[in-house]
Order: structure tokens, then C-alpha cells, then sequence
């Protein structure tokens, strides 16, 4: 399975509780021939082209920060890390 | 039923010392001022705002103008379509009077925002989003980023296209006095100005703003009793696209622009070529290409080459933005939609002095997320 960053952006301009800078991007997964894409963060730079892999975080932003009611969804999942 | 708009006003956009409410009743009172009808023949009122709860703790925007302008008794409604509020009034307010249901609509749309910090603006835009998208801190303008690259990239278009999109709209912008920002730009001030989210640059994003607009609404031979001053809604759709941005099969096609453009010129019996002079939401500069193209005013990627050959500016041969577009303008929310056709409106009535160009169909598309809800309408002047 491949894990392709299709697109990032590295945006400076965050809202409370986003770190700063934070470098985003679309990866393409193949997933039995199909491409499926997914949206994350990324630990590192990253280049269109890229082969990354998904590395878990316990907290991607700091609930309660922002607007959003901490309660109301979950604050875990993956970044990608260039491999 | 054939549906006029016989009123229309706007406040100046920018920073203002009023708040929310001294913001809707002073385009309210304009636009009632502007059409020579009273207060009292009002039968619906709507209200196109996005978060005035979120901004500044005042909900029931709807209630307090109707109260505020005098018009308690009138039936009175609030809409939220986010960015899009304005243009869901829009539609809404013609499907009050097309319907038989009012006889006299008012719609006033406004937005208080400039007293938040942009951290704060930013984040109570961002609350649209998908929880998934949320967490990631994915904001507006992440997405326009995201999307300018891989624009750019894939159809070879040169960075200078988009910084040409801001120079256009902020020279149009000059010629507007109610406009946010009067100052004319250069392509090297765009490209050296600091960046927001890579590749794009402040420069390419519309700023936070106070303001409202309004229009009356009314049916054709309703409007002839009263004036001959008066415009056509020929058409008028809405539309969604996925909540979640990243689903989309083609990331440079606005699926909820082509579906509701579709409607619009469905119902207005015209094809893009018949548009004279057009609104587009250019929050980002981006976004004035991908909606060019999903509305068939370019093919898919050329977008930019009309750009640089100028054919979008006022005197080329589809004026884009003559107002001055959100990005100099302004943008005030649940005012933009509104404000779009407060332009077209002028426009179509040989009113909008300076900005005047020869036209008598006109387009506006106003745009909520980021294409996530969309509602396009075209104007014709009587015939």
C-alpha cells in the first residue's frame, strides 16, 4: 500500500489551539487499486510526491481552545511522517 | 410568478462602531428609503447572517429588526447558509414572493466581526467543518491553499495569475466608495506581502469586515404600480457538495457552483455567454477561477489565461468583481451574498457610477465553506 502526499499547504495564520505553523496535506492510499484519500496534519516538511506514513497522536489540537465543545468529538489521530 | 428586486441599499464594509443589530437596520431603513413603498406593505423579512450568536452573543437577529424597523406582525425568518447566508436569503426571498406567499419581501443580511481577533474569526469560520477536518486545525484558507498548489501545478498556471485576480479587484475597489479597501496593488506587492497558507499570500485573501445590504423583493406587476426602477430575478438555484472537502473526486471542480449555475441558467433560459458583468465570491483568489470555470465562463484550467489577458476586468468582456469582489470590498458574512446583488442591481440600472459597465444580464455566485453550499442568481434588467 502506498501513501502518496497528493497536495499540502502549510498554513501560518491557525486558530486557538492549532500549533503554528501547521503543515497539512491530502494523501492518496492505494487501497486494492483504488486510490482513497485522507487529510492530516504532517510531522515534517513535505514535497507533492512524497511516500509518507500515518504516526499516531494522542491530542492534534488543544480542546476547548477554540469554539468547538471539547465533549462533542474525539482530538486523537494520525499526522503523516515522510518516509 | 416573475420576481423584482424594486429596492437596494449597503452600508460602508470595514472596521464600524456599530454592532449587529445598528448594523441590519441601517441597510434595512436604506433599502426601504430606496424603494418608494411603506414599511408597512412588508409582509416577510429575512435575515442572512452567519454566527451574530457566535461573534457577539446576539441571537434572534430577526426578531430585533423587525421590532427595530417597525415592522412587528411581518413574518420574519433568520438564514444561515455560512458564507453563503446572503445568497440563501436571496433564494429565499424570491421563493416568498414566486410562491404567492408575500407580496413585499425584505431582505437584509449583515455580519459584526472586526471586534474578534482574526485567531478568533478564523476559528468560528472553521466551525463549519468536519469534525475530522476540525481537529486537524483545517481552516478556509488551509483548503484554498491546498487547492491553489495543486491548481497551479496541474495546469501550469504561473503564481503571478492569482496575484493578478487581487490587483484587478482591488483597482475595481477604488471606484467604490462603500467599499473596505480603496487602494490600488501591483502584482509585486501581492507576491512579496506574508504568507497565509503556502502558496498563497495575504494578498490573495479577503479581509474581516463589518456591514450589511439589503433588498426588497416583489412581484413584477406588483413592482410596475410602484416604479419602472426595478430588476429581474430570471434565475435563481442552490446547491450543496460534500461536507467533507477531501471527497471530492476533482478537487479544482466546485461541484455545488456547476450544479447551482446549472439551475440558474436553466431558469433564466440563457447560456454564460448572455452574462454581461458577474459577482463571483472571491474570498480567496482562487476561488475566482474555479468558479469561472464551473460556471462555463472558462474551460477547466483557463481560467487564469482570461485573467491575464484582461478580459475579466471592467472593461474587458466579462467585468468580474466591478464591485471591488469580498477580496477589496469586504466580506461580512451573511452580508456578501446580498451585497453581490446589491451590485448587479446598480449595475443593471445604469447606477454604479464610476464602476459602470454596459450590461443588462448579471451573475452573482455566492459561495459557503469552501464550495460546501453554494447559490448562484441571475439578474436581467426590465425589458
Amino acid at each position: 500500500m502506498w501513501r502518496r502526499a497528493d497536495r499540502w499547504t502549510e498554513s501560518r495564520a491557525t486558530p486557538p489551539g492549532v500549533r503554528q505553523p501547521n503543515t497539512i496535506a491530502i494523501v492518496e492510499f492505494d487501497v486494492d487499486g483504488t486510490a482513497v484519500r485522507a487529510i492530516g496534519g504532517t510531522t515534517d516538511d513535505v514535497s507533492t510526491g512524497d511516500t509518507v506514513r500515518p504516526v499516531y497522536v494522542e491530542q492534534l489540537r488543544e480542546p476547548g481552545a477554540g469554539i468547538r465543545e471539547p465533549d462533542s468529538q474525539n482530538w486523537d489521530g494520525f499526522r503523516f511522517e515522510t518516509v | 410568478m416573475d420576481v423584482a428586486i424594486i429596492g437596494a441599499s449597503m452600508t460602508k464594509f470595514g472596521q464600524r462602531d456599530a454592532w449587529i443589530r445598528e448594523l441590519l437596520v441601517e441597510a434595512g431603513k436604506a433599502c426601504l428609503d430606496d424603494a418608494p413603498v411603506d414599511r408597512e406593505t412588508v409582509e416577510h423579512l429575512y435575515v442572512a447572517n452567519m454566527a451574530s450568536g457566535e461573534f457577539e452573543g446576539q441571537t434572534g437577529v430577526m426578531n430585533a429588526l423587525a421590532h427595530d424597523l417597525g415592522m412587528v406582525g411581518a413574518y420574519a425568518e433568520r438564514v444561515d447558509q455560512t458564507s453563503a447566508s446572503g445568497g440563501a436569503g436571496v433564494y429565499e426571498a424570491w421563493q416568498s414572493v414566486a410562491s404567492g406567499a408575500s407580496e413585499m419581501t425584505l431582505l437584509v443580511g449583515g455580519e459584526k466581526m472586526t471586534h474578534r481577533s482574526t485567531a478568533e474569526s478564523t476559528d468560528i469560520i472553521a466551525s463549519i467543518t468536519h469534525p475530522f477536518e476540525y481537529k486537524h486545525g483545517l481552516t478556509l484558507p488551509s483548503f484554498a491553499g491546498l487547492t491553489a498548489r495543486h491548481y497551479l501545478e496541474r495546469f501550469d498556471a504561473p503564481r503571478e495569475s492569482l496575484a493578478e485576480v487581487a490587483v484587478k479587484n482591488h483597482a475595481n475597489g477604488t471606484r467604490n466608495p462603500k467599499a473596505q479597501f480603496r487602494k490600488e496593488i501591483d502584482v509585486e506587492t501581492a507576491l512579496d506581502s506574508p504568507v497565509v497558507a503556502d502558496p498563497l499570500r495575504l494578498y490573495d485573501f479577503c479581509p474581516v469586515t463589518d456591514g450589511s445590504a439589503a433588498l426588497l423583493f416583489c412581484p413584477v406587476e406588483v413592482a410596475h404600480k410602484y416604479t419602472d426602477e426595478f430588476v429581474v430575478v430570471a434565475g435563481v438555484d442552490g446547491a450543496t457538495d460534500t461536507h467533507v472537502v477531501h471527497e471530492r473526486r476533482d478537487p479544482t471542480v466546485m461541484g455545488a457552483v456547476v450544479d447551482s449555475g446549472e439551475g440558474a441558467f436553466g431558469m433564466a433560459d440563457c447560456d454564460p455567454d448572455d452574462v454581461d458583468v458577474a459577482e463571483l465570491h472571491d474570498m480567496f483568489t482562487i476561488l475566482e477561477f474555479l468558479q469561472m470555470e464551473a460556471l462555463g465562463f472558462a474551460e477547466q484550467g483557463r481560467a487564469w489565461e482570461r485573467v491575464r489577458a484582461g478580459e475579466t476586468a471592467m472593461d474587458g468582456d466579462l467585468p468580474i468583481n466591478t464591485s471591488g469582489g469580498l477580496k477589496s470590498k469586504g466580506h461580512p458574512l451573511g452580508a456578501s451574498g446580498v451585497a453581490q446583488v446589491v451590485e448587479l442591481y446598480e449595475q443593471l440600472l445604469g447606477g454604479a457610477g464610476p464602476r459602470q459597465v454596459p450590461a443588462d444580464r448579471g451573475l452573482a455566485c455566492n459561495v459557503g465553506g469552501f464550495g460546501n453550499c453554494v447559490t448562484t442568481t441571475i439578474l436581467e434588467a426590465p425589458r
